[in-house]
């Protein structure tokens, strides 16, 4: 066990590495940027004295380089500065937010993980059978279809023209079945596309043929040896899928209206409220760092190959 | 290739599905003036919201544009895009990979370590962040698309490029006294062409989405550029009264989209079905 | 009944996409009680498809398209698939050339073996206990250490002994070795050579060897089967086959073995190439190759006839 923790606390240093210079380029560009957010506060009229007050007040009159380390610091105490629109704490007003992107993103994978999983066996079972060959299309469509106009058309469909739905924002569990099924649809057809390619790729290995051999069921067959198997891949992808969900849900919180912080990340954009677009940018990259990391511990443990290899070194 | 390998994939439904509707989007974008049935900046308020009729197949917008129009002009823009996303990529990403893949140990860590720093969040996030630097514009869109997605490239091509140079065939290149950057290029490079080929019929697809997805929240192409993700967003708030504004650009990036999906798995089943994305 | 293996005019074809493959066509044989036979021929004769049609194991595109097969007075091709899952692992095993690849690599070799007695309902402890004594009859050092182990750990000859305890810990009254050793060292061939002839006596188990070395098959065989191109061609007790031979092909083969006897330095080849089974020439198949060919054997398929005791063959010449 000793030896899975080195790895961990190696991967995760060679993470943190990558956050400190995404951090820094963040940092260095946004700060670079044309266009005063500053100005934007203080409006057009505002006398250059107001302006230098609030200059001091956001500390941008530091040399760069001073404001980064302060940034870096306060951060790491969980202090992302002031929102310059807001005028919240840039912390607060993220964390507030966050929950329901976890919530959002969090179902979705769940779901994806424990829908695909029988589906892509299913279909790799019975490869090149009609309901295989339906599987393989629809996640062709699927994966091709712009995740955008599909959650639009959801509200169309369910909460327009037959009003199950709410429409937008969050008023209580139904308000996450549209937004959730969005995301679903356009994710999980990739994840179910490499399940069933690693299980064909298992189904042909010798060592089914071998458990076929030995007089074992073919339902012990397919759970014990084959989907036992193609779990440690699978488990990996959903674990490396995470960030890309919730990164995702910036456009389908757009469109439902949805509290969260994706929602959050674009109109810090479009108003050009620099602080919070760091924040949340950098929170994104943290857990995108602890995902990978999560997936490739977990391969570890499930994966004696993995395993035995690192406690010989 | 040689004639039996064309006929062979010629005869793959995928590809030929594939190629034909590509083919109609590149038609389209070439033809569009005598496709279109009007420019697709000209305004008529007279005729605005109208659903789709004879004179306006796809109807018109709150300006009184024809949607029909727009969206084959919107053709150029979606393979300008493409095809520049794809270039970019391609020449940064092969690159890189061929580099990291051949010369091992330091240029190969640091290499992987500025892979590692494009790929630490999702491309959605980091192509939202390179725009809000850069600011909203097609251009912009495609630099940010471009950079995101190069790091595909050299994680595969690094793969092969490292199991092939330990090839005899390699060895005695070297032995010939060949210098590396034609080792490199003579040798390697032509071996990975097959992988090259998925992965662009991988990148073609992705740009196209993530452009008009850019588009759509308001970063990309800015008005009256007849961009797809543009033109849907214009008709969110009007889903109920004309909702054919939002639809018929979706399903043209359906059908687009779909269309190089389907070349691609064709074009994998031929030249190396153990790929792995 | 000393047999408890036969077969009767199997006929196998593939369904390619480039047409059907005549792989296996018209083989008679069978398999006594406590006996070696070996099938032996060259890659692609047909052999290993003999051994997965035994076991109904075939590939999907494989089909049985005449013939029967009867195993211990049942008829193997009449069962239904519950009764080929019960009928699998407890008379019939089945070992392969690369053991790494035929054992599941995420779960202990101990577990492995262990999966098949459980089927039997027996306890996990009586299970373990079985387990710990077939390791030791199959001389695997440290049994106890050796069943947490996993596939990877082990030596190829090491897992071929995890193979060939998983397939013989039921009982089974044939275990078919497919190639066991190609894969192996010489000296470990020669190891678990030795394991799978005590199995005829110490476990009451034949074998059905299926090799393209001859070496394997002096060594080991009480009697042998010669295959080419799907076609039994001759079959008989080892030193008939070795010293007797009838068949063209099977005294070609025999002059191709490198002895200490033979003075000149040059190996046999045998000119020619296997023919193409989609559209297998009407006659014998060896017939292109044969250097002693008459007209029928282009146009008569030979049948098997027995020509002195237990010794078969299939060719014209010897009915001229």
């Amino acid at each position: 066990m000793i030896f899975l923790l080195e790895y961990i606390i190696r991967r995760l240093f060679i993470g943190v590495l990558v956050l400190l210079t995404v951090s820094i380029l963040l940092f260095a560009i946004m700060h670079s940027m044309p266009g005063d957010p500053i100005q934007l506060i203080a409006g057009d009229r505002a006398d250059p004295q107001k302006i230098l007050e609030l200059r001091i007040k956001f500390g941008l009159d530091k040399p760069l380089y001073i404001q980064y380390f302060k940034w870096l610091l306060n951060a790491l105490r969980g202090d992302f500065g002031l929102s310059i629109l807001a005028s919240q704490p840039v912390s607060v007003l993220i964390m507030s937010r966050l929950k329901y992107t976890l919530m959002l993103s969090g179902i979705a994978v769940l779901l994806q993980y424990i829908l695909a999983i029988p589906i892509a066996l299913l279909a790799a079972f019975k490869k090149n059978s009609l309901l295989d060959k339906f599987t393989v299309y629809s996640t062709i469509i699927l994966w091709s279809t712009p995740q955008f106009w599909l959650g639009i058309l959801l509200i169309l469909l369910f909460a327009v023209k037959i009003p199950i739905f709410p429409i937008s924002g969050y008023s209580g569990p139904l308000s996450l079945v549209l937004p959730v099924a969005t995301i679903l649809l356009t994710n999980m057809a990739s994840g179910i596309r490499i399940t069933r390619s690693e299980i064909v790729d298992i189904l042909n290995e010798k060592y089914v043929i071998t458990a076929y051999a030995k007089g074992l069921k073919e339902k012990v067959i397919l759970i014990k040896h084959v989907l036992r198997n193609a779990l440690i891949p699978t488990t990996v992808m959903f674990f490396l899928s995470i960030p890309w969900i919730i990164g995702g849900s910036v456009i389908v919180e757009k469109i439902f209206a949805y509290p969260g912080m994706g929602y959050l990340l674009w109109t810090s954009i479009t108003k050009q409220d620099y602080p919070v677009v760091q924040g949340i940018v950098l929170i994104i990259a943290l857990l995108t760092v602890v995902s990978n990391t999560l997936g490739d511990v977990v391969v570890a443990y499930l994966d004696p190959r993995v395993r035995k290899n690192m406690e010989g070194k | 290739m040689n004639n039996k390998k064309i006929k062979k994939l010629i005869k793959n439904k995928n590809f030929l599905y594939g190629l034909i509707i590509s083919l109609t989007v590149i038609i389209c974008a070439i033809f569009a003036d005598y496709i279109a049935l009007h420019p697709y900046d000209k305004i008529n308020i007279l005729d605005k919201l109208q659903p789709p009729s004879s004179d306006y197949y796809f109807g018109t917008d709150i300006y009184g544009r024809c949607i029909f129009s727009r969206i084959i002009y919107g053709t150029r823009i979606v393979l300008k895009v493409g095809f520049i996303v794809t270039v970019i990529q391609l020449i940064i990403g092969v690159t890189l990979g061929l580099l990291a893949g051949y010369y091992g140990r330091k240029v190969s860590k640091f290499i992987s370590f500025i892979t590692d720093i494009t790929w630490s969040m999702p491309a959605i996030v980091m192509s939202l962040a390179i725009v809000t630097i850069l600011g909203p514009s097609l251009t912009n869109v495609v630099i940010a698309i471009a950079f995101v997605g190069w790091a595909q490239y050299t994680k595969i091509i690094s793969a092969k490029t490292k199991t092939l140079k330990n090839l005899p065939f390699i060895d005695a290149a070297r032995v010939l006294g060949e210098s590396d950057f034609n080792i490199i290029t003579k040798y390697i490079l032509p071996n990975t062409v097959n992988q090259i080929i998925i992965l662009v019929t991988l990148t073609l697809p992705r740009a196209v989405l993530s452009t008009s997805a850019l588009g759509f929240l308001g970063l990309g192409a800015q008005p009256p550029a007849p961009d797809w993700g543009v033109i849907l967003s214009q008709g969110v708030n009007l889903i109920e009264i004309a909702p054919w504004i939002s639809i018929t650009p979706g399903l043209s990036l359906l059908y687009v989209v779909l269309g190089y999906n389907i070349l691609g798995e064709g074009l994998k089943e031929m030249l190396d079905p153990k790929f792995d994305y | 009944m000393n047999t408890i293996l036969d077969v009767k005019k199997l006929t196998i074809d593939f369904k390619t996409e480039n047409g059907t493959v005549k792989a296996v066509e018209n083989i008679n044989f069978n398999i006594k009680k406590k006996e070696i036979f070996a099938l032996v021929g060259e890659s692609g004769c047909g052999k290993s498809t003999i051994a997965f049609s035994l076991m109904r194991l075939l590939a999907k595109n494989g089909m049985i398209t005449d013939g029967s097969i009867n195993f211990n007075g049942k008829d193997v091709l009449k069962m239904s698939k519950q009764e080929m899952f019960a009928f699998r692992g407890t008379e019939i095993g089945m070992i392969f050339q690369n053991p790494l690849d035929s054992l599941n690599p995420v779960m202990s070799v101990g577990n492995q073996v262990s999966e098949s007695l459980l089927l039997d309902n027996i306890s996990k402890e009586k299970a373990w206990e079985e387990v710990i004594k077939i390791f030791e009859d199959v001389k695997i050092s440290d049994p106890k250490e050796r069943f947490e182990s996993y596939p990877f750990e082990l030596s190829g000859g090491m897992r071929q002994r995890v193979m060939i305890s998983m397939m013989i810990s039921r009982k089974p009254l044939l275990l078919i070795a497919d190639e066991p050793t190609t894969a192996l060292d010489v000296t470990i061939q020669a190891q678990i050579l030795k394991v799978i002839r005590r199995l005829k006596d110490d476990f009451n188990t034949s074998v059905l060897l299926i090799t393209h070395d001859f070496g394997v098959v002096a060594e080991t065989a009480d009697r042998v089967g010669v295959m080419y191109a799907g076609n039994l061609v001759e079959m008989g007790n080892l030193s008939d086959i070795f010293k007797k031979s009838l068949h063209p092909y099977t005294k070609l083969l025999m002059k191709a073995l490198p002895t200490i006897s033979k003075k000149e330095g040059r190996l046999v080849n045998i000119p020619g190439m296997v023919p193409n089974l989609i559209n297998p020439p009407s006659g014998c198949r060896f017939a292109n190759r044969c250097p002693s060919a008459i007209d029928i054997c282009t146009k008569v398929s030979p049948t098997l006839k027995e020509y002195s005791d237990e010794h078969y063959c299939a060719c014209h010449l010897l009915e001229v």
